[in-house]
């Protein structure tokens, strides 16, 4: 609590700025107006500082520092773009892009997160093309895991930068994707594999929200390319967390859902949020035409708005004159708006003459 | 013949020297939880970089063998290429020219055993076993897995009842862990790539000098669960398992046999390693939790294990391992003879011997016999002599502890087996005959003692003091049902007794004499799990936070250590041996501190071992 | 929610969770409560099934279904004898507490375990330890208010934490979670026989006279009857007509074959729906509606947060805007209301709602509120809305206690139905499925009936994990695959009431809480059998 309001001043880049003792030096530097560029950092999900591209010159250190996870102290003086941290910076993504896979069949184009890859937006930024070293990656390529029906782990394009592993672990709390061991290496153990249903995973996908890379993806991914679309921000359909979440719309159909990072729901969806709900607005069997059962047949068959509504008002109408709105009722659903909520009960209440109006809260 | 030079043949040898000690520090600091074949290969790869260069089987072999070894450290290879491997280490093995190549052979042949599994995993699952995979080395290493850096960081901003507070999430011993413990934390400090191990036990020592634990409160009792839990022994292990079971709001008795508690740390540890006063700290805290009855002088026996068994929800059975070991040799019924733990036990109660003027004799090479022998010097004796079978590099007990002794006077004669003892006409003892040995080879990892050709030497002696191990009591209880094996309950990893549901079994009696920390670890271990099986999952808040990391001093320094009083004053009394640590020596220390539970591994989920 | 999800998972040193599943019926939920107990906030959880949490709860209290209201008036009880009662609050801010006192005097710690089938030293320290911790909220969810005693459940709750001075501050309160998305708003927006918007009172002249005067009509003065008690309505022909806005009362409500009686009974159903559900089947005229992706508008979460909700996509066409719907019908029955945007529908709310004076699309879409909502109340353009309730003052004035006592379930076991059913919701459906059972995947993850019955009672019946089984109750026979294990104490059987192929509330009864006329979906008695 006391270090959240101490405040100690530190200069980026000849920027003086007065922050709160328990900001790191990335946090100061936004503050102070200076980009230092990130890759395996994400806020609230992991800053286990394994990339180290956010690497950075403070007076007095022998070393280089991590802005992401290093705290600012009084007087600290921090250096972000010498030379000496620009070639770092470089070298250290060509490294990382050595173990990216990036072999004669899977080249960026193919893959799912081409456009909205952080790898690739953060290699375009520092010019870097490709990479002098040898590729880390074993040969023959790792297997796909795409057993899940909604999310898909490639540990080819898998640059351990851990996101993932944060994102389940001190996120979601689900603890079901973690890391292992290949030897030297980490590797992810994500549990998209066939014994998917046997795994605790809850699919969230709030792993597949923090991956950088095309590692962990949503399979819906495949089916957009992030130029094609636009996004619109509204609330969950579901449960009454109220989660916030983006719809991702191309051509007039909702593809894909991106979480949001609302007051409830802090940037994390469930799997009903995530991939759950949407599918049921483009479903071939919406009704598209007011219906009427055919009182003979007990058919419904398809009517105009005007036959339909004329009818509802006819019926509505003698019922409520014979017996008066007491034999009227109106029911409202607790899924749709507030807006189409009031106006059903001010309808009820208007023209139907009854109080005999309610929604599903009970039920 | 031409000029002869005095300089080496190769400039470089005394430079590689400088270079050899920091590799030797490296591989000494080898991370808890690396991968068995990664240290194989480095080993392997380490004997090529020796060879001459005359012979293929280790020119050629070896950097082969190191490749397909790579292939299935890298998970790249299947079943195939292990059958290469033996077939190469064994042809290196069997016949290379000299020991650069045939031991380089033999260790991966053995490797390949030793860590099948492993190996199996690479080439079968295409990845480590579970639970390969680095986690931070002080608090891996330790039993009772004590936050370490966040109690030196603690200690670092003057805050030693915040880092007694830490200890305590893990351990409620501070006093005592400060004082005798062996300490495993520093084993693999990974401060040893640049300098020394950190002095752990000092930097705890300095908190727990600076502010006495019992004056550190500790956490609130969670409300009464109404739950009995029985705690038989009230040492190191039981105590432990009381103090948090009794924090989760279980109610405990505990039955200790002697008249206070402590067990062997107050039992079997002389007060000049662990003054009373001292234990009692810890024990006042314990106890300052409230829930805890203590029932002492109170031995449990068959009849009432099984009524315990049924009175109460659940029982931890840590009786320890508090009996003698004796030797088998002619005369050891002599007036004069003595067990270590009859011994140490008595003074335990504060009924110190008086040895004025006697020449005493230890046999034994543990920590225990330095014990009695040091204990021995502080009860007048004339003169002191440990009789060992080996030699003094084989002898169990600490470095220190050795040295220690010897300082005080101790005279060690190694490399002598007992072979009867000798009593005068009044049956009391009057010497040691032994057989001189002499050192031979090399059995199950140690160097074993054969009889030398020499004739028997005997020794002058008024007392003899046997410390050659201790035995678990185990016999109330094999009797009442419990299985045991060699007298060690035989309990799951969980420490459930086998074939019981509510006892639980851990520390000396369940592992055969061990150390107080691994003692404690199991008190821990068992406490969670009898919550457990009580149906509960408590949650215990230690009050106390980490503080944020500071970045790492890469300078290299001396470590600094715990200092002695000179032996000569320290051997007339038993009052504490060891000498408080100043402010600046131990905020070097905790300076030296890498802070592995932010950096490296300590970082990544899975490399640390906490619970909340 | 008296508070907020925020506060509520990271301010409080214990949670008390009462019959609530957050990681299955309210994931995100769930996964803020996962975090708070791994950094160290106890759990205490009252459920009678070991859900995913009960591994993690400090104390489980795995109470008989239907005894909510002993738990609680035994808690009163052991924190009035234990002196964790406070004082103040009490005094300054309640009323009625010696009644209180002297009620639940009966509900000693004995006498509730053996109501509610739990261990009294459990229920002793459960309750100690939420009395004597700093901050602690009550969460509950429809395990509490699904019963026919749910009201009272609720109430008695709320003694709990009143008790114990347990409301209006950071991470206390007692906060339902409510069921479906906009549950909240839709009680809010006075879809309720009782109520306008606001829960202005229909039984109110003034508030009645105010909305005549906004509304510009005369309006029906007699309170109106709960959508649970419509049906029995329609079947004794007192109410003859019946308007269902996307609701599926033949999945959803109890009773099915009830259900049905009560619609065919009716003269006259419309139902306005997006797809052909099991009750629309029922309808003389069904009308096409949008989904919430096709409209503008807001819903109202459990913390009683407006958010915004945006048109993303045309959708089909065909169908149209709900509230052009229901205006279409007002003016054709001769009512004057014009074609309205949602954000004009919101500013009309607004004008006729004091709680909701601060709310409108333009101030949620402002940078203001940055994306977070409001929370109501919110009295004007500059109130900033009610984080946590009762605050200093209960909204109402001064605390009033529920002295109700524990009354048993409706229908309990007998010889002939042996065992209690329990209902509820998984992971991966979301009530009648209409929504999600258009996603292929969730149908893999889950997608038909179960249910879940102890290994001891599964033993005498000769059903094994994954037998096929025959459920009977006095309403019904269903048939449904036997999950066996622990997870519901012997004598207990729970099913999920998504799945078509064997919904549940064939099963369950129309038995209805004696206030707000919640159905007691949570126990019924049954009988199962092997097929």
């Amino acid at each position: 609590m006391s270090s959240e309001r101490k405040l100690v001043t530190v200069t980026i880049d000849g920027v003086q700025v007065e922050v709160p003792e328990s900001f790191t030096i990335l946090a100061a530097a936004r503050k102070a107006g200076v980009s230092i560029p990130t890759l395996c950092y994400l806020k609230d999900v992991s800053d286990i500082g394994s990339c180290r591209v956010c690497s950075v010159e403070v007076e007095g250190s022998d070393a280089l520092l991590p802005a992401c996870k290093t705290r600012v102290v009084d007087g600290m003086e921090v250096r972000t773009n010498t030379e000496l941290v620009q070639s770092y910076r470089k070298l250290m993504l060509q490294l990382v892009l050595a173990d990216h896979g990036l072999d004669s069949t899977n080249y960026c184009f193919s893959c799912a997160k081409n456009g909205s890859c952080e790898l690739q937006s953060l290699c375009r930024e520092l010019g870097v093309t490709e990479s002098p070293f040898a590729p880390e990656k074993q040969t023959p390529r790792q297997a796909v895991l795409d057993a899940n029906p909604f999310l898909a782990y490639d540990p080819n394009l898998c640059i351990r930068c851990q996101r993932c592993v944060g994102a389940c672990n001190s996120r979601a709390h689900n603890h079901t994707l973690h890391t292992g061991k290949r030897g030297l290496r980490t590797s992810i153990l994500a549990p998209f594999g066939p014994d998917w249903k046997a795994t605790e995973c809850e699919s969230c996908g709030n792993c597949a929200a923090a991956c950088p890379t095309g590692a962990i993806t949503e399979k819906r991914r495949k089916a957009y390319r992030s130029w094609e679309v636009t996004r619109t921000r509204t609330t969950c359909p579901h449960c009454a967390v109220g989660c916030q979440l983006d719809l991702v719309v191309k051509d007039d159909r909702i593809v894909d859902v991106e979480p949001a990072p609302g007051p409830s729901n802090r940037g994390m969806l469930c799997v009903k949020g995530r991939s759950g709900s949407f599918d049921f607005v483009h479903s071939a069997d919406r009704l598209t035409t007011p219906l009427v059962k055919n009182a003979e047949t007990g058919e419904f068959e398809p009517a105009t708005w005007d036959e339909a509504l004329d009818l509802v008002v006819k019926r509505f109408t003698e019922i409520r004159d014979e017996n008066g709105g007491d034999a009227l009722a109106a029911f409202a659903c607790s899924r749709s708006t507030n807006e189409d909520v009031y106006m059903l009960m001010k309808m009820a209440r208007t023209v139907f003459k009854t109080n005999n109006v309610d929604n599903c809260a009970r039920v | 013949m031409g000029k002869l030079s005095v300089a080496p043949k190769s400039a470089y040898d005394a430079r590689i020297a400088d270079v050899l000690e920091p590799y030797m520090r490296r591989v000494e600091a080898m991370p808890p939880g690396t991968c068995p074949i990664a240290v194989q290969v480095n080993l392997l790869e380490a004997g090529g970089a020796q060879t001459c260069g005359k012979c293929v089987p280790c020119r050629d072999g070896i950097p082969q063998l190191a490749a397909l070894m790579r292939r299935v450290l890298n998970c790249e290879a299947d079943e195939s290429v292990l059958e290469e491997i033996s077939q190469l280490a064994a042809l290196i093995r069997d016949t290379s020219d000299c020991a650069i190549g045939y031991e380089a052979g033999r260790l991966v042949c053995e490797g390949l055993k030793t860590f099948a599994d492993e190996y199996e995993s690479h080439v079968r699952a295409g990845a480590c076993a579970e639970g390969v995979g680095q986690t931070v080395p002080c608090e891996t290493m330790c039993p009772a897995h004590v936050n370490v850096p966040a109690y030196i960081a603690l200690v670092q901003q003057g805050d030693c009842a915040g880092a007694i507070k830490m200890i305590r999430k893990d351990n409620p011993w501070p006093t005592a862990c400060a004082l005798i413990c062996e300490h495993p934390c520093e084993k693999r400090c990974r401060r040893m790539l640049i300098d020394a191990p950190l002095n752990i036990r000092g930097v705890k020592k300095y908190a727990v000098d600076n502010v006495s634990a019992d004056k550190v409160p500790v956490p609130p009792r969670m409300p009464d669960s109404g739950r009995k839990v029985a705690v038989i022994g009230g040492g190191p292990s039981g105590m432990t398992c009381a103090y948090f079971l009794s924090l989760m709001g279980h109610a405990v008795t505990v039955f200790e046999g002697r008249k206070k508690l402590g067990g062997m740390m107050r039992y079997g540890i002389p007060a000049y390693r662990f003054p009373r006063e001292r234990i009692d700290e810890d024990i006042r805290a314990i106890l300052s939790v409230g829930g805890i009855e203590v029932k002492y002088e109170h031995k449990v026996d068959t009849a009432e294990m099984k009524q315990i068994a049924e009175e109460y929800d659940a029982v931890y059975l840590a009786i320890g391992a508090q009996g003698g070991k004796s030797l088998k040799l002619d005369g050891a019924d002599a007036e004069g003879v003595m067990s270590a733990v009859q011994l140490l036990g008595r003074i335990g109660d504060d009924d110190y011997p008086d040895f004025t003027g006697k020449k005493v004799i230890v046999i034994g090479g543990g920590n225990v016999a330095m014990d009695c022998a040091r204990t021995s010097v502080r009860a007048g004796a004339a003169e002191v002599t440990v009789a060992y079978r080996r030699r003094i590099e084989d002898m169990t007990a600490l470095h220190e502890e050795i040295e220690g002794a010897m300082a005080e006077g101790v005279e060690m004669m190694c490399l002598q087996a007992p072979v009867r003892i000798e009593k005068d006409e009044a049956g009391k003892v009057s010497g040691l005959v032994c057989q001189p040995q002499y050192i031979s080879a090399v059995k199950r990892g140690r160097p074993a003692p054969a009889a030398a050709n020499k004739p028997e030497i005997r020794l002058d002696a008024d007392v003899i003091l046997i410390a050659v191990g201790q035995d678990i009591e185990s016999a109330p209880f094999e009797e009442y049902g419990m299985k045991a094996e060699r007298t060690c309950f035989v309990a799951d990893e969980y420490l459930q007794a086998e074939g019981f549901e509510n006892i639980f079994v851990g520390g000396d009696c369940q592992t055969g004499p061990k150390s107080a920390i691994m003692a404690i670890g199991a008190g821990k271990v068992a406490a969670r799990n009898i919550d457990e099986y009580l149906g509960f999952h408590h949650k215990l808040d230690p009050g106390i936070e980490a503080p944020e990391p500071r970045v790492n001093v890469r300078e290299a320094f001396g470590r600094v250590n715990v200092g002695e009083r000179p032996a000569r004053e320290r051997g007339k009394d038993f009052n504490h041996i060891e000498l408080p640590i100043s402010e600046e020596e131990i905020m070097q220390e905790c300076g030296r501190c890498l802070r592995c539970d932010v950096y490296g591994c300590g970082a990544l989920e899975g490399g640390r071992i906490q619970y909340v | 929610m008296t508070n907020t999800i925020e506060d509520i998972t990271q301010d409080s040193d214990v949670i008390m969770l009462v019959g609530s599943n957050p990681e299955e019926a309210h994931p995100v939920l769930g996964m803020q409560i996962r975090k708070a107990v791994e950094n160290g906030t106890k759990l205490i959880l009252v459920d009678p099934r070991d859900i995913g949490l009960a591994k993690f709860a400090d104390i489980h209290l795995k109470l008989r279904p239907g005894t909510n209201v002993a738990f609680a008036n035994g808690v009163v009880h052991i924190l009035i004898k234990e002196g964790l009662v406070d004082e103040q609050f009490v005094s300054e801010r309640t009323s009625g507490f010696d009644e209180l006192a002297k009620m639940v005097e009966s509900y000693t710690p004995a006498r509730v375990a053996e109501i509610c089938n739990i261990d009294e030293r459990d229920l002793i320290a459960a309750a100690k330890l939420y009395g004597s911790a700093g901050a602690a909220p009550i969460i509950y969810c429809l395990g509490v208010t699904e019963h026919s005693t749910g009201t009272e459940g609720v109430m008695s709750l709320s003694n709990i934490a009143m008790v114990n001075g347990k409301l209006g501050r950071r991470g206390c309160g007692v906060n339902p979670i409510r069921g479906q998305n906009n549950v909240q708003g839709a009680c809010d927006m006075g879809a309720q026989p009782n109520t306008f918007t606001g829960y202005q009172k229909v039984t109110d002249p003034a508030v009645v006279e105010k909305f005549e005067k906004a509304w510009g009509t005369d309006l029906n003065p007699n309170e109106g009857t709960k959508a649970t008690e419509v049906f029995p309505a329609a079947i004794e022909g007192r109410v003859k007509a019946l308007f269902l806005f996307g609701e599926d009362p033949i999945r959803t409500d109890p009773d099915t074959n009830h259900v049905i009686k009560a619609l065919t009974s009716l003269d006259f159903l419309v139902v306005q729906e997006l797809f052909m559900t099991e009750t629309a089947k029922y309808a003389d005229v069904i009308l096409p509606g949008r989904s919430f992706a096709e409209k503008e508008g807001t819903f109202s979460n459990t913390e009683r947060r407006v958010q915004r909700v945006r048109k993303a996509v045309n959708g089909p066409e065909g169908p149209q805007l709900d509230t052009w719907i229901f205006t279409e019908i007002m003016q054709r029955m001769g009512y004057d209301q014009p074609h309205l945007t949602a954000e004009q529908i919101m500013d009309e709310i607004s004008s006729v709602t004091p709680s909701f004076g601060g709310i409108n699309h333009k101030r949620l879409d402002s940078r203001e509120v940055g994306g977070r909502g409001l929370q109501w109340p919110c009295l004007n353009a500059e109130h900033p809305g009610t984080p946590i309730m009762h605050a200093g003052k209960f909204s109402k004035g001064i605390g009033t206690y529920s002295t109700a006592e524990y009354r048993p379930s409706v229908e309990l076991p007998d010889d002939e139905y042996p065992l209690m059913l329990t209902t509820g919701r998984v992971l991966y459906q979301y009530n009648a499925c209409a929504m999600t059972a258009r996603t292929e995947g969730l149908n893999e993850m889950s997608g038909s009936s179960f249910i879940e019955i102890n290994t001891k009672d599964a033993e005498e019946l000769g059903i094994e994990d994954g037998s096929r089984v025959k459920i009977t109750s006095r309403r019904a026979s269903i048939e449904s695959t036997a999950r066996v294990s622990g997870k519901t104490n012997p004598g207990e059987t729970w099913m999920p009431f998504h799945f078509q192929d064997g919904n549940s509330n064939w099963l369950t009864i129309a038995a209805l809480d004696n206030i707000a006329k919640a159905p007691e979906f949570k126990v019924c008695a049954v009988k199962v059998e092997k097929l």
